[in-house]
């Protein structure tokens, strides 16, 4: 036995850094192309010197007022969000599905989405102002997981089981209470906002929402890439990864907080979009293979990239905006049973 | 190195001991074998070695110091277990899972570098992988995954390795191509402890063999101390002979079942020499138990009752309970009972009038008096040349009623030869209490 | 029903109504004081000769051959639309006009024209005992006349029962716009019993309270044809009758269908509407037709959120268009659509209208900084549409109005009609409500 033996199983991919820079490079370009496309008519250059306006103010001096504004403050914060929430979803839907041992579970197996859909329905039927539907969405998707997450302490058996199904149970509960408000809320106004909001959509999206969102989600993206290489060794179950000298309960409570704090911030500001988390760890499993060293910085930018095709999408084909969830619905289904068909690698 | 366990006590919910009082060593460079049947505590065992589970009581030792006292890393780099195997759902590939074993030399936050990956070379082309390591782990066979974990022990640097069921589900080859390997690396000081199902592989392999039954130790000491056909055979609740056989010119002890139920004919009890012959003979000196088993209706009562008209015939008397049913109209409806010294019989039971399927009582309304009366003669007969019990069932092995006249006179011995009929699934328990007996088919041909 | 003033006696034609019979106790009658007098064709005097006897317990009303009290004519032929009041149409094509001012009278008029008084018109054969009507969805429906109890669970289809002159025969309803206090305040102005009608929102379009409604014992139940349960009500065995109404065709067609399910009196009033719905069209467009296309305002209408927009298949978009305005976002298709701020840059705007429901408030735009960069908004015209109860731009007979304000908001140099004169002749004669001059500047002022 030498080490120096060819290896009788070529890797995958004949052109790893390719793929590589693929992965990362679509992101960047996605983001540009979001700034270029609108409904409202910019050329290229008008959108350039718009964006260099606030450091070179006589740039901008032949450009419509309303088209210089129109990139700053509206398409700018928009592609941020979509690639904030975008690597959010890519990045919760890996670790999740790392620490459930499942890869058919997405960001919202704990009932977060649910949750926060619950809490933004409550504030559009008591209050009007979107700071307070945002928090609602928030604190009430940071309280389903709490109730999953704590329900599951009750049982002394198998708690991954235990916690799955606690997860599914809270987010059925919280839906019948989305059910019950829609049902409370007046056809007329209330109800559209609801059902709205539950589709999911980045059109309210300004400056003041990209603060919270950055700083929750860029920190929460730095943690989860720091410990990627132990998801690997959470993903072979608690046993394993006890003698192999982790603390799987206090690691897997370490990923569940971050993730939930990251999911609830992207949805309290998007609204429900599902898909995204399921679909892109097995896209990037595809692309790198499933060691999350690799995988876990590669969901985080296709899953940006995905986000931000489809906000794009959502904004620019019809003058009506397509509401994301059913876009990434539309397109997240086909694409994973794709997805499931080519791969052959188990996942 | 020397890992110790004294006196250990576990349970998982409260009054439902795991593990009672369970001691044991392991030096640098030896094998132990944890053999017992299945829920007899070995991987609850291997757990608490390992440091995963907190025994309720005891305490485990490495090297003089409690494993508990060790942060979880400390412990890991120690003590490595390999849980039985099962496949992971993401298909890693065979370095990267070979690679997770250096976690515990990592800080939390750390990945491996290029001298942890040149380590989880090194461990794969000990154990003779170093060409599959960029296959993925779920697509190599069953005996490869298990190398590639022990070669994540490797990685890990561990110093005793914890291996539950090791050659569960691979085949002769596979199993002997990682018994092999881990031979070889105990040779050079890794420790092993093994929990397997197999006495052959702790004969071959082991240097102590822990035997355990119902979360107690039965016996605990070198191969040929504790792998003893009585041991064994109380240890599985079967009959297991220990036989030594020359291989490769080497005298090499083996355990073997002897395979029951036998086929007989009653009719052999005729002819001379044959096995029912003799064992008639050895009752002159040594009570003979004649367990006769097989599903419901393949004929046992018949096997029997052939049995005692051949033995009358033969001129040796019969004693005993026989319990006949009784039919009608093609369905039986009742079941009497038969001395067999007197020829005296009595109803026993009676099918319920209302029977049904959807009622969920017995079918059998039992009377209580007939049973007193046959047990009554049971107790009473005198030592006849074959003693008949037909049958025991449920009721007597569980729940401490029925014939238990029948069961204290053989658990007495008080017999010359004993027929008894059990049915196929009391078997093991019949076995347990009686482990030297000989089990006939009862089954009639034609 | 109050109804002054004069109609003048153009009798033209001859009488349309159905052969009288005599009755017999007319020879036997002598008193001919009377309360009032009346100037009746020959052929009708014997069916108000009924009316009166059954009112005023046998007595005779007292005939003249000019100068009477009551004018009983029948209805002109194809009249021009003109502001009068509306004449009470007891029979088809047979007008009461008063022609002094008497208790005696006020009551006779309104007994000819109630449920009772079209009962006694059924009796006398001078009335059909059942209608059979197409409903809008094509359906045909038979109903017993007269229809004394009605509910109607569609707030849009309670205005039009109003707007025709029925409001009085509703038992339960569901009202459009009377939720909030101002909304509510002046529906209990229009009609005292609106806050029994309204009960406990058993009847609303999403939740019908069955047991609830067979309580009432209803002739009729009018619904909107996106009801849930209509086949459940279907079980009750009363007669119901599905709206739809979101363009200005179709809210014709229906407030056309309500006049019907009532009687000719209803029905008359129904065409009256409908008469001055075209009225108010033809003159606006006089005015607006000769605007140019870059003259004509472009004007976006928004819902109850600033991002959700009306489609050009809601009676909003048609509203616009009708006052002469481009709507920009009539190329939207459905119902409301949600929007986002660059699409509404893009339509470039003249004009944002508000709608006066919802929590939608002209301050959510305008005092949003991200909005700012809209020259409408910059420029301040942003506005509410009015309500009174019923919103304006809502498919209920308010549209009307809704059509002039918008004309004089967007083109206050065209002579279009007026606001304030218009508003009060409508609530006047069509709601029978006596609407107030702060009323009027607080609907009419642009805001």
């Amino acid at each position: 036995m030498t080490h120096s033996a060819p290896s009788t199983d070529a890797p995958k991919h004949k052109h790893p850094w390719i793929t590589g820079l693929v992965i990362y490079i679509l992101p960047v370009i996605l983001f540009g192309l979001a700034l270029l496309l609108g409904r409202y008519p910019i050329t290229p250059g008008e959108v350039g010197r718009s964006l260099l306006s606030p450091f070179f103010p006589n740039l901008a001096a032949d450009i419509p007022e309303v088209a210089q504004q129109l990139v700053l403050r509206i398409r700018l914060p928009r592609a941020l969000a979509a690639l904030l929430i975008g690597a959010s979803f890519g990045a919760t839907g890996t670790a999740f599905q790392a620490i459930f041992k499942n890869p058919l579970v997405d960001s919202n197996i704990l009932g977060v989405t649910s949750g926060a859909g619950f809490g933004a329905a409550l504030a559009l039927l008591l209050f009007r102002d979107a700071w307070q539907v945002q928090l609602f969405a928030f604190a009430f998707g940071l309280l389903a997981v709490f109730l999953a997450f704590f329900g599951s302490r009750l049982y002394k058996s198998s708690p991954l089981l235990v916690l799955t199904l606690m997860g599914i149970l809270i987010g059925s509960l919280f839906n019948s209470l989305i059910a019950l408000l829609k049902y409370l809320a007046d056809p007329l106004d209330t109800l559209p906002a609801i059902t709205f909001w539950l589709l999911g959509s980045l059109t309210t999206i300004t400056w003041t929402d990209i603060p919270a969102l950055a700083v929750i989600i860029i920190g929460g993206v730095v943690f989860l890439l720091l410990i990627r290489w132990r998801l690997n060794i959470l993903s072979l179950g608690d046993a394993e990864a006890k003698s192999l000298g982790m603390d799987p309960a206090r690691s897997k409570l370490w990923v569940i907080l971050c993730a939930t704090l990251m999911t609830a911030a992207a949805v309290s500001v998007s609204g429900v979009i599902g898909w995204v988390g399921l679909v892109i760890p097995h896209a990037g499993r595809l692309l790198v293979g499933p060691d999350h060293k690799r995988l876990l910085p590669a969901s985080i930018a296709l899953g940006a990239a995905f986000m931000l095709l489809m906000d794009t999408v959502a904004r620019t084909v019809l003058p009506g905006e397509i509401p994301l969830g059913v876009l990434t619905g539309l397109l997240g289904v086909p694409i994973l049973i794709l997805l499931l068909r080519r791969n052959r690698m188990g996942w | 190195m020397r890992l110790q366990a004294s006196h250990l006590n576990f349970s998982y919910l409260p009054g439902q001991t795991v593990l009672h009082d369970v001691s044991l060593a392991v030096g640098a460079g030896e094998t132990l074998y944890i053999l017992g049947r299945n829920g007899s505590g070995k991987t609850t065992l291997l757990s608490c070695l390992a440091g995963l589970l907190q025994p309720d009581g005891g305490e485990v030792l490495l090297d003089d110091k409690p494993i508990r006292d060790f942060s979880a890393a400390e412990r890991a780099r120690e003590v490595g277990l390999i849980p039985q195997m099962h496949t992971p759902v993401f298909g890693f590939t065979v370095r990267e899972m070979v690679m997770m074993g250096r976690a515990p030399h990592l800080g939390w936050l750390g990945s491996p570098n290029h001298e942890d990956q040149a380590i989880a070379d090194e461990a794969l082309a000990q154990v003779g992988l170093f060409e599959l390591r960029d296959r993925p782990y779920t697509e190599i066979s069953g005996g490869e995954q298990q190398l590639v974990l022990i070669a994540r022990g490797l990685a890990q640097k561990c110093r005793v390795l914890l291996m539950d069921e090791p050659t569960a589900h691979l085949d002769l080859s596979n199993q002997h191509r990682i018994l092999e390997i881990v031979n070889q690396l105990s040779d050079r000081g890794l420790s092993f402890i093994i929990a397997s199902h197999s006495p052959n592989n702790a004969l071959s392999y082991a240097d102590r063999v822990l035997l355990m039954t119902g979360g107690w130790v039965t016996a605990y000491g070198s191969p040929q101390e504790t792998l003893t056909e009585s041991l064994l055979s109380a240890v599985y609740g079967i009959r297991t002979e220990v036989i030594t056989k020359e291989i490769d010119h080497v005298q090499t002890p083996v355990a073997v079942i002897t395979q029951r139920p036998i086929a007989l004919e009653p009719e052999s009890l005729h002819e001379p020499d044959s096995f029912l012959s003799r064992v008639f003979s050895n009752g002159q000196n040594d009570p003979q138990l004649i367990l006769v088993t097989g599903l419901s209706g393949v004929g046992k009562t018949t096997w029997v009752t052939r049995l005692i008209e051949l033995a009358r015939n033969t001129g040796l008397s019969v004693s005993g309970i026989l319990s006949p049913s009784t039919f009608k109209d093609g369905r039986k409806t009742g079941i009497q009972v038969v001395d067999l010294a007197t020829g005296d019989r009595q109803q026993l039971a009676q099918l319920r009038e209302n029977d049904s399927a959807a009622i969920r009582t017995p079918r059998w309304a039992f009377d209580a008096a007939a049973m007193d009366w046959a047990n009554l003669r049971l107790a009473a007969a005198e030592t006849s040349d074959l003693l008949v019990i037909d049958e025991l069932g449920p009721v007597e092995f569980f729940q401490g009623k029925g014939l238990l006249a029948g069961m204290a006179r053989l658990d007495e011995g008080k017999y010359r030869v004993a027929c008894v009929v059990v049915r196929s699934a009391l078997l093991p328990n019949a076995l347990q209490r009686w482990p030297n007996a000989i089990v006939v088919n009862g089954g009639v041909k034609g | 029903m109050v109804v002054t003033g004069c109609v003048p006696a153009t009798q033209t034609a001859a009488p349309a109504g159905p052969e009288a019979t005599p009755l017999p106790s007319e020879e036997e009658a002598t008193d001919t004081t009377g309360r009032f007098t009346i100037q009746a064709d020959d052929s009708v005097q014997p069916v108000i000769t009924s009316l009166y006897g059954s009112l005023f317990a046998g007595e005779l009303p007292a005939f003249v051959d000019e100068g009477g009290d009551l004018l009983v004519q029948a209805a002109p032929e194809d009249e021009a639309f003109s502001l009068e009041p509306l004449p009470a149409t007891f029979l088809p094509g047979w007008q009461m006009v008063p022609q002094s001012e008497n208790a005696d009278l006020t009551n006779f008029i309104g007994f000819a024209v109630s449920p009772d008084g079209q009962q006694l018109l059924i009796d006398l054969g001078e009335l059909p005992s059942s209608i059979t009507l197409t409903d809008q969805a094509g359906n045909t429906i038979t109903f017993q006349q007269p229809i004394h109890r009605v509910i109607s669970t569609y707030g849009p289809s309670t205005a039009m029962v109003y707007s025709v002159g029925a409001g009085g025969r509703l038992v339960a309803a569901s009202y459009l716009g009377a939720r909030d206090e101002a909304g509510a305040a002046a529906m209990s102005r229009i009609d005292p019993r609106f806050e029994s009608l309204i009960g406990d929102d058993y009847f609303s379009q999403d939740d019908f309270n069955l047991e609830e409604a067979a309580n009432r014992n209803p002739d009729l139940i009018i619904t909107s044809a996106r009801t849930a349960w209509l086949d459940t009500v279907s079980e009750l065995g009363v007669p119901y009758f599905p709206y739809d109404a979101e363009t200005p065709e179709a809210l014709k067609e229906a407030i056309l269908l309500t006049g019907q399910l009532f009687g000719p009196n209803t029905t008359a009033q129904a065409e009256a509407w409908v008469k001055y719905y075209e009225w108010i069209e033809a003159a606006i467009l006089e005015q607006t037709e000769t605007l140019t296309e870059a003259d004509q305002l472009r004007v976006l209408f928004t819902g109850t959120s600033p991002l959700r927009i009306a489609s050009g298949e809601m009676i909003q978009s048609s509203l616009i268009e009708i006052a002469g305005g481009i709507s920009v976002s009539a190329d939207l298709t459905g119902y409301w659509n949600d929007v986002n701020l660059e699409q509404v840059a893009a339509w470039d705007a003249d004009l944002i209208l508000v709608p006066p429901y919802g929590g939608a408030s002209v301050g959510a735009i305008t005092e949003d900084p991200d909005w700012q960069i809209l020259d409408a908004v910059q420029a301040g015209r942003v506005y509410r549409m009015p309500k009174l109860v019923a919103p304006w731009d809502t498919p209920t007979p308010d549209t009307v109005i809704a059509i002039i304000w918008l004309s004089n908001l967007l083109y206050p140099d065209l002579d279009t009609p007026d606001c304030g004169e218009q508003v009060q002749y409508f609530y006047n004669t069509f709601y029978n409500y006596d609407i107030s001059a702060e009323e009027i500047d607080s609907l009419c002022a642009i805001n």
